[in-house]
């Protein structure tokens, strides 16, 4: 998936379009479309990623999928055309997995402020032997992890 | 608790990469192995095998989450969509597909579609009246629908999106019919080498 979902390959579509290999443009919209659902979640390990740039990525794919299919769909009603949501869109399960994972994207941030204000270092749960443990307000499972490592079984496994 | 999840199939799938020769003990130290070293403080080495099993927790092991920079404030946040909105577009010209003028109401269309599509199949109506249904979409149908969905959401009253996407079907139609098919695959070419 990464291989197929990536900058490099984005570059290589984009060169192709550009030197008249027009039939490729529905293809490069897809993988950048990939590449930024894949980035909204994982470029945090980019140094220079902001929240922003998450936000910014899902609204993408979320236009980008709506338009998809609602075009399709509105060509499939016309006789003349050879389009079908059957075999020129994604599914409607994975579609609508799609939608959710943008919307969640945004949504975390909304959920994030109400739930932890004013919280920098700290997070949800303050931990009385590791009390400067950053959680809760990063964006990684890893840290709610911690939280139901302390739930289960405090304070002796502490990973 | 993540072992105790774990189903015969996934067993059988990861006993072959830890070489542990179907022994239910070793495997289960084995995963627990992995989830340490997925959770790890930052930096800690990752031996390469493992990576293939969990290599997004692997990767977010090894690097230092960001915090959130500040709490973003819903104009922010809506700032931010737009100009993802507009990247979108721009691309979509670039791309010889017509997107619709009117930015703010732009994804109208879309979302009614999408709604249409979240509701189902209809209750069931009472005979008679399901008779005259079917003979209203007899004499209306305008093409012949390749799968019920389709189907039924073109007879929908409310299929009509307010905002329509501009119609220059030859151009827009050489985009979005060469995109991928249902089985998923990507030709082959497109992928850089």
């Amino acid at each position: 998936m990464e291989a197929i979902f990536c900058l490099r390959t984005v570059q290589f579509l984009e060169r192709k379009v550009n030197d008249g290999e027009l039939e490729r443009r529905g293809t490069l919209l897809v993988v950048l479309a990939g590449s930024k659902l894949r980035n909204m979640w994982l470029a945090e390990d980019d140094a220079n990623w902001t929240a922003g740039d998450s936000i910014e990525n899902s609204a993408f794919v979320l236009g980008f999928v709506l338009s998809w299919r609602h075009y399709v769909h509105k060509q499939a009603q016309k006789r003349s055309s050879s389009l079908t949501l059957k075999v020129n869109c994604m599914t409607r399960e994975t579609l609508e997995d799609t939608l959710i994972s943008c919307v969640t994207c945004v949504l975390r941030f909304v959920a994030f402020r109400a739930l932890a204000p004013g919280s920098t270092a700290t997070g949800l749960i303050r931990q009385p032997t590791t009390p400067c443990l950053p959680r809760g307000d990063r964006i990684s499972s890893r840290f709610t992890e911690y939280d139901f490592n302390q739930m289960r079984c405090p304070p002796h496994t502490e990973p | 608790m993540f072992t105790t999840a774990i189903t015969r199939g996934a067993r059988r799938k990861l006993a072959p990469t830890f070489s542990v020769g179907g022994s239910r003990t070793a495997l289960k130290h084995a995963l627990f192995r992995v989830l340490l070293e997925a959770h790890a403080p930052d930096g800690a080495s990752t031996p390469q095998g493992n990576k293939r099993l969990f290599p997004l927790e692997i990767a977010r092991a090894t690097s230092s989450p960001p915090l959130l920079q500040d709490w973003l404030s819903d104009v922010e946040i809506n700032g931010r969509i737009e100009v993802g909105l507009h990247t979108l577009a721009n691309l979509l010209r670039k791309c010889d597909v017509p997107v619709p003028t009117a930015s703010v109401e732009w994804l109208d269309g879309p979302w009614k579609s999408f709604n249409l599509m979240r509701r189902g199949p209809r209750t069931r109506a009472p005979q008679k009246q399901r008779l005259e249904l079917e003979s209203d979409f007899q004499s209306e149908q305008p093409s012949d629908p390749e799968d019920d969905q389709d189907a039924e959401l073109e007879h929908d009253p409310d299929a009509t999106p307010p905002c329509e996407l501009s119609d220059e079907a030859g151009m827009i139609q050489s985009v979005f019919g060469t995109l991928i098919q249902r089985s998923g695959t990507l030709p082959r070419s497109t992928v850089a080498a």
